[in-house]
């Protein structure tokens, strides 16, 4: 070999380069690409960014909703439910039974079967007129046994509340609620006696209205078990019998077990339970429904964007041939086409993701207040940021810009170059 | 194999390993419309520090021959040596092979949206080279074509010779082996075709050779080799 020629083995100083700087010189043409065409992938951006909005604003307000309902539940008179001797609703033909009263024995029964309950203890609901003075309204007496005194919604805020002789039902005394109170117009102590009734009363405290109530059925009264089994009880007749658990993970455990005592003791159906956790799991159902059913048109909008990226990238191919031969004659590699058109969609896809995501995180706290405007409950859900609902509407552009990128990358590969060159 | 049979009336550099060497080189383009021969059994070498005009008639096959050289296009028969390296189907040699040319088209062929600047970086971007140095080495070959007051302008803002001289500075980045120009002062008038013949012929050195097909007489004087083709065949003159 002569000295005069190059050195055919290393022809210029930039052949051995390393993979970091080639992927820093890969995403510097993708952003100067996106840059250069912006004004035609903004319309993919903003219909990705929509479908991203969607998602993400489902998932932040309906997971502060799913959480404005536990809290609901927290706040809600211990944790337990009623359980009725008669059939529910939904069953016509158990309907047509007598309704069989629970005795003493069904009670015992419950009691040694039913696992993990916190308490189980016979309840008397009856209306009755109260009156006090010249003043008289009808309300709901409830008689309530010792473990039901020391929930936190029999504890007065005014008055003492039961003494020892009214929990053993050695004198007769009662709590009545602060919209009761307020219909007998008492309102401070000395707390006055009423009158169930014919039975004069001592009034020892005045409680909470219950939560979520509805207006009648926030004036009422509680009086020992033992006085209204004997006002009211017929022969045998125990009234409701109530189970408390002691914490949210054992419900279904203690409902299992009462549910399994009383198929034993009476017959499947010859009773109903009803809790307001079966209310809030209701509502929680209906949430995660919505929740479902939103998220699924913010895919289908997803989708549809993703169409248009898969579009609007095949156009950027045919339009960019010339570019992309002129690249190839500067000495791009056929793969670092394949490679731009990709990550462009992705990149697109994402900026579009990112985009939503934002708009989601400032725009839920305005759609709760356009939804209260109309569902005044509304107003106490606060949008909930979760790694989950972050990560999902991004995931899913990423995906759909992915999937969308694919074919035109495979187009851009396969680039006839002369025709290209030469197609002016 | 047979060797390249020297054009008449040239003659390679004393001594020197040529930079390209096409032996009984043939193209032929489509099938099924019937098949078409532009390129029928050229052979040529270039060596270091030679300039060679392709001269010929339109249709004959110069920018084919130019496109098979610089690996744009492979040939449908004949062998292509590059740097004393046989051309075969590895794509991966291929490519690190073609990174040895440097382009100039016969509109300069800018990509649009891209700056000046950055119309130069591109081949360093696709080698990979870190972006500071990108940035420097850009800098400097528009600067020595005399463009380093327009770096931010983008294609629209640039007039024909401009345009060329930008092409010219993209071609010379990333220091090429062999200058592939095609019709460089075709579309420009004579004074701006003067000077950027000036600076292409300027820039072949001890290390470089140009090739550059045109339709100018005065151009292709000023080479030190002529090779005139007519209906794909290299023909002496």
């Amino acid at each position: 070999m002569s000295g005069t020629s190059i050195n055919t083995s290393t022809p210029n100083g930039f052949e051995r380069t390393s993979f970091l700087s080639r992927v820093v010189c890969i995403g510097m043409i993708i952003v100067q690409s996106m840059w250069a065409f912006r004004w035609q992938q903004a319309l993919v951006l903003f219909t990705m960014s929509i479908g991203s909005f969607g998602l993400a604003a489902i998932m932040f307000l309906g997971e502060g909703a799913l959480r404005n309902l536990w809290m609901d539940l927290d706040t809600l008179m211990g944790s337990r439910m009623d359980v009725y001797p008669a059939p529910g609703m939904g069953d016509k033909l158990l309907q047509k039974r007598p309704m069989v009263h629970f005795t003493a024995q069904d009670l015992e029964y419950v009691r040694a079967h039913a696992r993990d309950a916190a308490y189980i203890a016979p309840m008397f609901n009856h209306r009755s007129r109260i009156s006090q003075g010249d003043i008289s309204a009808v309300a709901q007496v409830d008689g309530i046994a010792e473990p039901l005194m020391k929930e936190p919604a029999y504890t007065p805020f005014l008055g003492g509340g039961f003494t020892q002789g009214g929990r053993t039902g050695d004198r007769v005394e009662c709590l009545l609620t602060k919209s009761l109170a307020a219909r007998l117009r008492i309102f401070q102590e000395p707390l006055p006696r009423v009158a169930i009734g014919a039975y004069p009363c001592q009034v020892v405290g005045i409680i909470p209205d219950p939560p979520d109530a509805d207006e009648p059925l926030r004036e009422r009264m509680a009086i020992p078990y033992r006085w209204a089994r004997m006002l009211w009880g017929g022969r045998g007749d125990i009234g409701t019998i109530i189970v408390s658990w002691k914490s949210p993970q054992q419900m279904e455990a203690v409902v299992d077990s009462v549910r399994k005592a009383l198929d034993q003791a009476r017959a499947p159906g010859a009773y109903h339970f009803s809790s307001s956790r079966f209310a809030v799991r209701k509502k929680k159902e209906i949430v995660s429904n919505i929740m479902l059913a939103g998220s699924a048109q913010s895919l289908f909008s997803i989708l549809i964007a993703s169409i248009g990226v898969l579009n609007v990238m095949l156009a950027n191919v045919t339009r960019r041939s010339r570019e992309f031969a002129i690249r190839v004659a500067v000495g791009a590699e056929p793969s670092d086409l394949g490679i731009i058109v990709l990550m462009e969609s992705v990149a697109l896809s994402l900026v579009g993701g990112l985009v939503g995501l934002l708009m989601a995180v400032a725009g839920a706290p305005l759609i709760i207040q356009a939804l209260a405007t109309r569902i005044p409950e509304a107003s106490n859900i606060i949008p909930v940021i979760t790694p989950g609902g972050v990560v999902a509407p991004l995931a899913v552009c990423v995906i759909c810009g992915a999937l969308a990128g694919a074919v035109p990358a495979m187009r851009a590969r396969k680039l006839d170059v002369l025709v290209a060159l030469r197609a002016e | 194999m047979k060797g390249p049979a020297p054009i008449q009336g040239t003659a390679p550099i004393k001594g020197a390993v040529p930079l390209v060497e096409l032996v009984d080189i043939h193209k032929s383009v489509g099938a099924s419309a019937g098949v078409v021969k532009i390129l029928k059994g050229i052979s040529l070498s270039v060596c270091a520090g030679e300039s060679i005009a392709v001269t010929g008639p339109s249709g004959s096959g110069k920018s084919t021959l130019l496109h098979v050289m610089g690996l744009l296009t492979p040939a449908t028969h004949g062998n292509l040596k590059v740097g004393g390296e046989l051309v075969d189907h590895d794509r991966r040699k291929a490519i690190n092979l073609r990174r040895r040319f440097g382009f100039i088209f016969q509109d300069a062929k800018l990509i649009n949206g891209l700056s000046a600047l950055q119309n130069v970086q591109a081949p360093l971007m696709h080698i990979g080279v870190w972006p500071h140095r990108q940035k420097k080495l850009a800098t400097d070959a528009l600067e020595a074509v005399g463009m380093g007051h327009r770096l931010g302008h983008h294609p629209g803002q640039l007039s024909g010779g401009e345009s060329m001289r930008v092409a010219i500075a993209r071609a010379l980045v990333a220091k090429p082996s062999i200058l592939l120009a095609d019709e460089p002062t075709g579309s420009l008038d004579s004074a701006n075709g003067r000077i950027i013949a000036d600076l292409l012929l300027g820039m072949v050195g001890r290390t470089t050779a140009l090739v550059m097909v045109t339709h100018q007489p005065e151009l292709a004087r000023r080479a030190n080799r002529i090779a005139h083709i007519i209906d794909g065949v290299l023909v002496d003159q």
